[in-house]
């Protein structure tokens, strides 16, 4: 086999790193999607800086506390939240699982130059 | 104490599967809805006979032999009627299932039909966004799901209106193509029941099409690596929806359900 040949075959086993690192990205943000009360969210830093931010400005509220909140999910439709708490920690600890796993994938990723 | 005025609603998967002269899309399903139905853990139900006539006779592109085959994708429309199931997804034999992200919408209220409204390649090239330069956007019929209510039937009713009067909606819609799809029958359908707007739900995320003709497809932990005859691409184990038939029906993908469910 010439070197030509060689080479071309060699080629042909590569896989390039920046079109995998996309497609990585795009199953990514499907898994950040997660459900609550019926809704679809996307765990965003949006949506958890928003709802954390929320919760900070509760002593500074005329009425309750304990005030339901409604926020709009990916198929625009108000999504009653009761617990402002509880889905807060529900986004924090999706986008943690999600964001760790790409991290972890991202970094076998840029080990498989070659396959 | 159990509540028996509350009764659980039935889910599954459904399939169709009609066999052509090149493609036994039997055997196909029978793999590839064995595979949806241990990674989603509903059971499963295959559409097959000869029973739905139609004088539409179609052709798709093989990207296997690079010529234009028989297609029989006739009858999608009556996945309302011939579901047993409450809340039913519908998915094509190519449509591999690899990860649970379609059980999510069952978790969601208030919806009738889901359609996938975006799809990418995983050699990047970009897919189409309309079904024509002054069309509507692309919807894919590949995966969807609905509910027995209403207004999933009247979507269904409308799709087989659309399906028996092709011509006139594809000139009524400026869709290049004269074969009929499914995708653009559901891309019609949707917009002509939501007031001419599209409706919000959709299965979440993308889909991922392999459109080039597959040697092997390669399992580790993590992730997928699809070779063609020119390259190979490393995905993420996720759903795939794979455009070549001859690697459907080859040994290799034998293997690789193999490798996937053990």
């Amino acid at each position: 086999m010439s070197t030509v040949d060689q080479l071309v075959g060699q080629i042909k086993q590569s896989t390039d790193y920046h079109s995998n690192r996309e497609i990585l990205r795009e199953k990514v943000l499907t898994d950040l999607h997660f459900t609550y009360n019926g809704g679809m969210f996307v765990a965003t830093k949006e949506l958890i800086a928003f709802v954390y931010a929320w919760q900070g400005t509760e002593e500074f509220w005329p009425w309750g506390h304990d005030d339901p909140i409604f926020i709009e999910d990916t198929y625009h439709n108000p999504i009653r939240i009761d617990n402002k708490k509880e889905f807060y920690q529900r986004a924090c600890e999706h986008y943690q699982t999600v964001m760790n796993i790409w991290h972890q994938q991202h970094a076998e990723l840029k080990k498989i130059r070659k396959v | 104490m159990q509540n028996l005025k509350k009764s659980a609603k039935s889910r599954g998967i459904l399939g169709f599967a009609f066999n052509t002269a090149d493609v036994d899309y039997v055997a196909i399903a029978n793999q590839t809805l064995e595979l949806a139905s241990r990674v989603l853990g509903l059971p499963y139900t295959l559409i097959t006979d000869e029973t739905i006539q139609s004088n539409i006779t179609n052709q798709r592109y093989s990207i296997d032999s690079g010529t234009f085959v028989q297609w029989r994708n006739i009858g999608r429309c009556q996945a309302y009627c011939l579901s047993p199931y409450d809340e039913t997804i519908v998915i094509d034999v190519d449509y591999i299932v690899q990860d649970s992200t379609l059980l999510k919408i069952f978790e969601v209220d208030a919806w009738d039909y889901m359609l996938q409204r975006h799809s990418s390649l995983i050699n990047t090239e970009l897919l189409p966004h309309s079904m024509g330069p002054q069309s509507l956007p692309f919807v894919w019929a590949t995966v969807f799901a609905f509910r027995k209510t209403p207004k999933a039937e009247m979507f269904f009713d409308l799709v087989e209106r659309i399906q028996n009067n092709y011509n006139y909606y594809r000139l009524l819609f400026n869709i290049q193509e004269r074969n009929y799809r499914n995708d653009f029958a559901f891309a019609m359908a949707d917009i002509i029941l939501n007031g001419y707007t599209e409706s919000k739900h959709s299965i979440p995320g993308t889909m991922f099409t392999v459109d080039t003709k597959i040697h092997s497809i390669e399992v580790n932990d993590t992730f997928f690596v699809v070779r063609d005859l020119d390259s190979a691409y490393v995905i993420p184990r996720s759903n795939l929806h794979i455009m070549s038939k001859q690697y459907l029906q080859s040994d290799n993908f034998k293997e690789f359900v193999t490798n996937v469910t053990t």
